[in-house]
C-alpha cells in the first residue's frame, strides 16, 4: 500500500506534462495578479469590483502571491522539479560510471557517426597519433590493453550534460532562499528625527541619526537623501556611516536603507501675523507650536493651534484631511477662545491668505511661516535567505550557459594490430549540438588519415 | 548636428537599407544584398553617435528614461541581427527586422516620447540599474530577432505545405533552427539582466530583491513562457509552428513587460 502510493507519487511528479501544465497555470494566475492591485484594504476591494470583492477575498486573491492557491502551485512546482531532476541524474550518472571502454560488436552497430579504416605503418606510432589527436581537440582520455589491441574513450563537456539540472536545482535553491527569508527575516520601517536614536527592532543594538540631508539639482529635483548613521551596542559606537538611496548600510546581517523622508508636522513650529480685520493694521507677530495657544493682548482672547496639515484637502464626505506630507497647501486650524467660549474655529492658508471662513472675527490671521522637525525614513530588513539565492542565481547562469553552450561529446576508438596494418575503428555521439560534432568528428578522422 | 538631426537621418538611412533587404529578398542579386548591409552599418553609425552624444550630455548612460531605452534597444537589435546576419547568412529576414526597427523608431520620433534629459531620481543613481536595464535589452534584441524569424516561419512553412514557390530563400527548418538559437542566446542574457541584476538592483535600492510588484511579475512570466518554449521543444520535441506560436507570445509579453505594464498598471517601476 505505501510502496504504492509512493510509486504513483513518484510517477505523478516525474511528468514533464505536469510541469508543462503548470508552468501555464503559474502563468495564468500571475496575470490575474498584475491586474487585481494587490493588499489593498478590503473596503476598497468591495468599492471596486462589487458583488466580485467576495470571490477575490475568498480565493484571496488580494494578496494572490502569498495565497494559499499560490503556494500550493509552487510547492507543485517544486515537487516536479526535484523528482524530473532525480529521475534524469540517476541515469546520466550510470552513463558516466559504467560507460565502458570497450564496446561489443552490438554496441558499435549503433552508432550514429562511425568509421572504420586500416592505416599502414608502426602501431605505436598510430597510439601516439590518437592520443595527440584527441588531446588537440580537448578530450580527456581513458585506455586498455588487451593482448595485440589497444581501446580509447575519449570525453569532453560533461558539464552540458548537467546544465540544466543545474539550472533546475539553483531554483529550488532561490525559493529555499525566499523561504529563509520568509520565515527569518524581517522588514520594518522606522522614522527617526536628526540626532534621535531608537533600539533596532529584534535586535540588541540602537540607531542614532547624527545628520540628515536632502541634496538637490540645479533645479530644485531632489538629487539625493542622505543620513549619517551610527550602530551603538553595548554603550559602543561600532560603526558610522553615510548612506543614500542604493547604498544601505550593513551591521550585523541587518541593513539600513535610506527610504523615504519628511516632517514631523504634529510638532511644527508656526508664525503667524495678527491683523486687525478692517484696517490690515499688524496687531502682533507669534511663534506658536501646533497645540499650543497664544494671546493677543490686553483683549483676553485666547488662541490655540488646534492643528496643522501641509497639504489641505477635503474629502468627498466633507473630512478634511492632508493629501501627502509635502508642505503643498498648509493649512493651520485656529480656535479662538474668550473667557473659556469658543468664538471661532477656523482654517488658515498660507497659500491664500484672504479666504474668510469666518466673518464674526475680529481679527485676521495669516500664516505666514512654518517649519518643523526633518525625520528620515529607514527601512531596516534582514534576510538570512538572501545568500542562498544569490548563489542560486550564479548557478543558474553556470547551468543555462552549460546546457546551451558545453555539449557532452564522447568517442571511442579500437585499434587492432595485424601483420602491416592497423585496423581502426572510431565511433562517437553527442548530446545535442549533431551539425558541429558531425563537422569536429570528421576533422579527427581526417587527421588521424593524414600521411597515409 | 543636433541629436534630433541624427536620429531623423539613422531613421532615414535605416528605411533605405529596409526598401534595399526587400528588394534583395525578392530579386536575390547579391549587389543589392551586400549594399543592404553597408546602408545599415551606416545607419547604425549614425545612431551609435547619437547615442554618445546623448550619454555626454546627459552625464549617464542612456537607459533613465523611456526615449533613451528605446534608443538603445533599436540600437542593440540592429547589432544583433548583423551579428545573426554574419552567423547564419540570413539576408531575408532583414527586411522584417528592419520593419519593427521603423517602427520603434517612429515611435522614438513621435511626440508620445518625450526626449527631455531629466534628471536621476535617487533610486536611478545605480551601476546595477544601468546593468540591469542594458543587459535586459540585450537579452530583448535577440528574442526580438527569434520573434521575426518565428513570424517568418509561419509565413514559409505555409507556402511549403501548399507547395507554392517561396520568394524568401530560408527554408522553415532554418528559420526554426534559428529561432531556437536565438532564443537560448537571449533567454540567458534576459535570464542574466532583467532577472539577477533586476534583483540585485532591487535589493540595494528597496532591502528586498522580489516584491511582486507587477513589472517584476510580468518579467518572470515573459521567462516562464520561454522556459515553457525550451522544454516542449526539447523534453517533448514540439518543433515548428507550435514552437513558433510560443516564441510570437513570449516577446509579446516581453513588449508589454516594457511598455503595457507603465501605461496599464501602476507600480514601483512605473517611473522607468
Ligand atoms: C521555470 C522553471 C524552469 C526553467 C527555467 C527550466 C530551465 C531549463 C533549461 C534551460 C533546460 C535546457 C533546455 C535546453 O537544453 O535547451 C531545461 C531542460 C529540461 N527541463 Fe527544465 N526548467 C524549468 C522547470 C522544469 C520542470 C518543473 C521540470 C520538471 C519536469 C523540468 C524538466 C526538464 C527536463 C526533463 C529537461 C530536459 C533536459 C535535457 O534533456 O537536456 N524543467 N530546463
Amino acid at each position: 500500500m505505501k510502496k504504492n502510493f509512493f510509486r504513483s507519487f513518484w510517477k505523478f511528479f516525474s511528468s514533464i506534462n505536469l510541469a508543462i501544465i503548470l508552468i501555464i497555470v503559474i502563468v495564468i494566475v500571475s496575470i490575474i495578479g498584475t491586474l487585481i492591485p494587490q493588499q489593498l484594504p478590503e473596503t476598497e476591494y468591495i468599492h471596486k469590483y462589487g458583488a466580485f470583492s467576495k470571490i477575490i477575498i475568498f480565493l484571496n486573491l488580494n494578496n494572490l502571491y502569498h495565497s494559499f492557491l499560490f503556494i500550493f502551485l509552487i510547492t507543485f512546482f517544486s515537487l516536479n522539479i526535484v523528482v524530473c531532476t532525480i529521475n534524469r541524474l540517476i541515469p546520466s550518472f550510470k552513463i558516466l560510471s559504467s560507460s565502458r571502454i570497450i564496446l561489443n560488436e552490438e554496441e558499435k552497430k549503433n552508432f550514429p557517426l562511425k568509421y572504420e579504416f586500416k592505416l599502414k605503418g608502426d602501431f605505436k606510432e598510430k597510439i601516439s597519433k590518437i592520443i595527440d589527436v584527441l588531446k588537440k581537440h580537448n578530450y580527456k582520455l581513458k585506455s586498455v590493453e588487451k593482448g595485440e589491441n589497444i581501446y580509447f574513450y575519449a570525453q569532453k563537456g560533461i558539464l552540458g550534460r548537467f546544465g540544466a539540472d543545474i539550472v533546475h536545482l539553483s531554483i529550488l535553491l532561490i525559493l529555499i532562499g525566499g523561504i529563509i527569508g520568509g520565515i527569518k527575516g524581517y522588514k520594518e520601517h522606522v522614522t527617526i528625527l536628526e540626532g534621535g536614536t531608537i533600539k533596532v527592532p529584534h535586535e540588541n543594538f540602537y540607531l542614532r541619526v547624527d545628520d540628515f540631508t536632502t541634496e538637490y539639482y540645479p533645479t530644485g529635483h531632489v538629487k539625493d537623501w542622505k543620513s549619517t548613521l551610527t550602530i551603538i551596542e553595548n554603550g559602543e559606537e561600532k560603526i558610522t556611516k553615510t548612506i543614500e538611496v542604493n547604498h544601505p548600510l550593513t551591521y550585523k546581517g541587518v541593513r539600513f536603507y535610506q527610504s523615504s523622508y519628511g516632517w514631523d508636522w504634529r510638532r511644527a513650529l508656526l508664525t503667524i501675523n495678527v491683523k486687525e480685520r478692517d484696517s490690515q493694521n499688524l496687531v502682533t507677530r507669534v511663534k506658536v507650536r501646533v497645540g499650543e495657544k497664544f494671546s493677543i493682548p490686553n483683549k483676553g482672547l485666547d488662541i490655540y493651534a488646534e492643528a496643522f496639515v501641509p497639504d489641505f484637502v477635503i474629502g468627498e464626505g466633507g473630512q478634511i484631511f492632508s493629501r501627502s506630507n509635502q508642505p503643498n497647501n498648509p493649512a493651520v486650524l485656529l480656535e479662538g477662545r474668550e473667557n473659556n467660549k469658543i468664538k471661532f474655529h477656523i482654517w488658515i492658508f498660507a497659500k491664500f491668505p484672504d479666504t474668510h471662513f469666518s466673518s464674526q472675527m475680529d481679527y485676521k490671521f495669516e500664516l505666514i511661516d512654518f517649519e518643523a522637525p526633518e525625520y528620515t525614513g529607514i527601512q531596516i530588513t534582514k534576510d538570512p535567505g538572501v545568500i542562498f539565492v544569490w548563489i542560486g542565481c550564479t548557478l543558474v547562469m553556470l547551468g543555462l550557459l552549460s546546457s546551451f553552450y558545453i555539449f557532452h561529446r564522447r568517442i571511442w576508438v579500437s585499434l587492432k594490430k595485424s601483420r602491416d596494418f592497423t585496423l581502426v575503428w572510431i565511433g562517437g555521439t553527442s548530446k545535442k549540438g549533431r551539425n558541429q560534432f558531425e563537422k569536429e568528428f570528421k576533422r579527427i578522422v581526417d587527421k588521424l588519415k593524414q600521411g597515409e | 548636428m543636433s541629436e534630433k538631426d541624427l536620429i531623423l537621418i539613422t531613421f532615414i538611412i535605416y528605411g533605405i537599407s529596409t526598401i534595399l533587404y526587400f528588394l534583395y529578398s525578392f530579386k536575390r542579386k547579391s549587389l543589392v544584398g551586400r549594399l543592404a548591409t553597408v546602408v545599415l552599418f551606416i545607419g547604425l553609425l549614425f545612431h551609435t553617435i547619437s547615442l554618445i552624444i546623448r550619454s555626454i550630455s546627459a552625464g549617464h548612460l542612456p537607459f533613465s528614461n523611456m526615449f533613451e531605452s528605446l534608443s538603445f534597444l533599436t540600437w542593440i537589435t540592429v547589432v544583433a541581427y548583423l551579428i545573426i546576419e554574419l552567423i547564419y547568412k540570413l539576408k531575408t529576414a532583414g527586411g522584417f527586422v528592419l520593419l519593427i526597427i521603423l517602427g520603434l523608431m517612429a515611435v522614438i520620433s513621435s511626440p508620445l516620447i518625450p526626449k527631455e534629459i531629466s534628471p536621476l531620481v535617487p533610486a536611478l543613481q545605480s551601476h546595477w540599474l544601468t546593468l540591469h536595464v542594458s543587459v535586459t535589452l540585450i537579452g530583448e534584441a535577440f528574442l526580438a530577432i527569434a520573434f521575426v524569424t518565428s513570424i517568418l516561419y509561419l509565413i514559409q512553412e505555409r507556402k511549403f505545405r501548399s507547395g507554392k514557390k517561396s520568394r524568401l530563400s530560408a527554408t522553415p527548418e532554418e528559420l526554426d533552427n534559428i529561432s531556437y538559437r536565438c532564443i537560448a542566446i537571449g533567454f540567458s542574457i534576459f535570464t542574466l539582466g532583467a532577472l539577477i541584476f533586476g534583483m540585485i538592483w532591487a535589493y540595494q535600492a528597496w532591502g528586498s530583491y522580489w516584491s511582486w510588484d507587477p513589472k517584476e511579475t510580468w518579467t518572470l512570466i515573459t521567462w516562464f513562457i520561454y522556459a515553457l518554449y525550451l522544454h516542449t521543444r526539447i523534453v517533448m520535441g514540439w518543433k515548428g509552428r507550435r514552437s513558433a506560436y510560443i516564441a510570437i507570445l513570449g516577446f509579446l509579453s516581453a513588449l508589454f513587460t516594457y511598455f503595457g505594464v507603465n501605461y496599464l498598471i501602476s507600480g514601483l517601476h512605473s517611473y522607468t
